[in-house]
């Protein structure tokens, strides 16, 4: 079915952005959770990109509003990202966690052990692998809209996948229960 | 539990998030609103500023108005003497500084005829 121009181009009004933020905030949320690991932060960036979109919605295009929330939400994670990193660097807070990625891969892990060392495997991922497998996993996009979203091509979407399974592969094979990663290509 | 559905378990978010967000969005209504107001408040009040802000003071009024006690009651002077004019306007003479000027305060200035006419 066509879709119906009129609602096409009107302005994203108040429960229009509700109806989106039900549907999209579990999965903003993992993503962004994913960056920063700390659940009342995370909801704050989902929010803080709602609220951004809440302030451009004049001028955006219902159709485009996905994409748009999620570039939001992944900048504004990869910013407090970067800007805790600094903040940790300055006050030292980070030796702890330096301290235990020493350990060996193959040593006997305990629940909390096996979360740390998955956080540290996405943690080392580079962003711009980041952004590509966790819109893979939690937008529930194709590949096309992942790389409207992202501003690269649908190829490199494929291959940044690709490359990121495979390094998450190799720093938790050891240690997480068998079974492929790319169950998709398997 | 395979790896992949270990790595990305989905994790819940807070509750009460649609609530939080609509707080934040009605005030952010709200201070744009006030982003609004605050400059048409700024031009109301500059417009309410002009429209009482007193007419340029004229030379000869100025010097009635230095007149200590006329300055201070508001009325003419108790001992000066009343002339009338030409067509009854009342001349009524005011401390002058200088004993070479003399000044007068006349009443229904629009009708007064010069002074030396007298």
């Amino acid at each position: 079915m066509a879709p119906n121009p009129s609602s096409r181009d009107a302005p994203l009004d108040q429960p229009a952005l509700e109806a989106l933020y039900r549907r999209l905030e579990k999965p903003l949320f993992n993503a962004v959770h994913r960056w920063l690991w700390d659940s009342t932060e995370a909801r704050d960036v989902v929010q803080e990109a709602f609220v951004k979109l809440w302030g451009m919605a004049e001028r955006v295009q219902p159709a485009t509003v996905e994409p748009l929330v999620w570039r939001l939400a992944l900048n504004a994670a990869a910013h407090r990202r970067r800007r805790r990193k600094v903040w940790q660097w300055l006050t030292l807070e980070a030796l702890s966690d330096r301290a235990a990625a020493g350990k060996p891969a193959d040593e006997a892990l305990s629940d909390h052990q096996r979360e740390a060392a998955i956080r540290r495997a996405v943690d080392e991922l580079p962003d711009k692998l980041k952004r590509v497998i966790l819109m893979c996993e939690f937008s529930g996009l194709g590949y096309a809209e992942i790389a409207r979203t992202l501003g690269i091509p649908e190829g490199t979407v494929a291959s940044r996948r690709n490359a990121a399974l495979k390094k998450l592969e190799e720093r938790l094979g050891p240690i997480l229960e068998d079974g492929q990663l790319d169950e998709e290509a398997s | 539990m395979t790896r992949r559905s270990e790595i990305f378990r989905l994790v819940e978010p807070p509750p009460g998030g649609l609530a939080l967000l609509r707080e934040r969005l009605e005030q952010k209504r709200r201070s744009r609103s006030w982003m609004v107001a605050l400059p048409a408040a700024a031009v109301v009040a500059a417009a309410i500023v002009l429209s009482v802000r007193p007419a340029p003071i004229d030379p000869v009024r100025a010097g009635l108005l230095s007149d200590p006690l006329t300055q201070s009651l508001g009325l003419r002077p108790a001992q000066a003497e009343t002339a009338l004019g030409e067509e009854r306007t009342a001349l009524v003479p005011i401390a002058s500084e200088n004993p070479s000027v003399a000044v007068y305060w006349a009443d229904g200035l629009s009708e007064v005829a010069p002074h030396g006419e007298n």
